[in-house]
């Protein structure tokens, strides 16, 4: 799995690529609670290069969407594929954050 | 049908995860149900090792068996604690971001993604048994 993340305009872009799963989801979780520690606080998850995700990849991002909301920030998803998507709906993720189809969508409406 | 043991590690998961896609790849029908074994089997390990296996390290045995071009059997058996994963309480999904615990999905997503799924305690292991079937288009649908 690669994590990245980018300032754009007044948002902060996080790439995630690969697979979020046991092994790899901690790094995510990681990553962001630096960013989160740096004061970014406009997060765009963009997933367009994630092919899987399990539960421990929701945990992280549970984990990492309450620390962004205790700061007052904001956190919404990008660009979700067909598996990744299945995941969020079926665990209630897909209504609890914002998901834009693709991450200029994310850009403009965020 | 086709069995794999190995330590419930979690780096045996690449191997076990290999082992059960390359089996199912034998039918084209199941091609589209392997995303959701594999979610299965790496929920299913997670959960072995984490309750069954808390102070040891043990061993944990994948079966696999195509039962037709549209249907698979994953059966997952380790020889630790008695532990029944399916007991376990579904999550609230209605919660907000705030109140939504941090955990319990995984036995959730593994209940989703399976057509039928069973708990036993036999011989002195927990199995736990997955039904895999490729979902028929809804009426109308071609």
């Amino acid at each position: 799995m690669d994590v990245n993340g980018r300032k754009q305009d007044s948002f902060f872009i996080v790439t995630v690529a690969g697979r979020m799963d046991a092994t790899t989801a901690p790094e995510f979780e990681k990553s962001c609670l630096e960013w989160i520690g740096q004061g970014e606080s406009a997060f765009i998850v963009d997933l367009k290069e994630l092919e899987y995700m399990s539960s421990a990849g929701l945990r992280s991002i549970l984990v990492v969407g309450k620390k962004v909301k205790a700061a007052g920030g904001t956190i919404s998803f990008s660009s979700l594929t067909p598996n990744v998507a299945h995941v969020f709906s079926i665990s209630g993720f897909g209504s609890m954050f914002k998901i834009h189809d693709c991450l200029e969508t994310a850009l403009a409406n965020s | 049908m086709v069995t794999l043991r190995l330590p419930a590690r979690m780096d045996s998961f690449g191997p076990l995860r290999s082992f059960v896609a390359e089996e199912m790849e034998r039918e084209e029908g199941l091609l589209e149900l392997i995303p959701m074994a594999e979610l299965v089997l790496e929920e299913i390990l997670v959960n072995v090792i984490h309750y069954a296996y808390p102070d040891r390290e043990g061993e944990i045995e994948v079966a696999c068996e195509i039962l037709s071009s549209e249907k698979f059997r994953l059966t997952v058996k380790d020889w630790g604690r008695p532990f029944n994963p399916l007991e376990r309480a579904d999550p609230d999904l209605t919660l907000d971001i705030d109140s939504r615990e941090i955990g319990g999905v995984g036995i959730f997503l593994v209940k989703q993604m399976t057509s039928d799924l069973t708990y036993q305690y036999l011989n002195g292991a927990n199995v736990l048994t997955a039904w895999f079937e490729k979902r028929q288009p809804p009426p109308g649908h071609s």
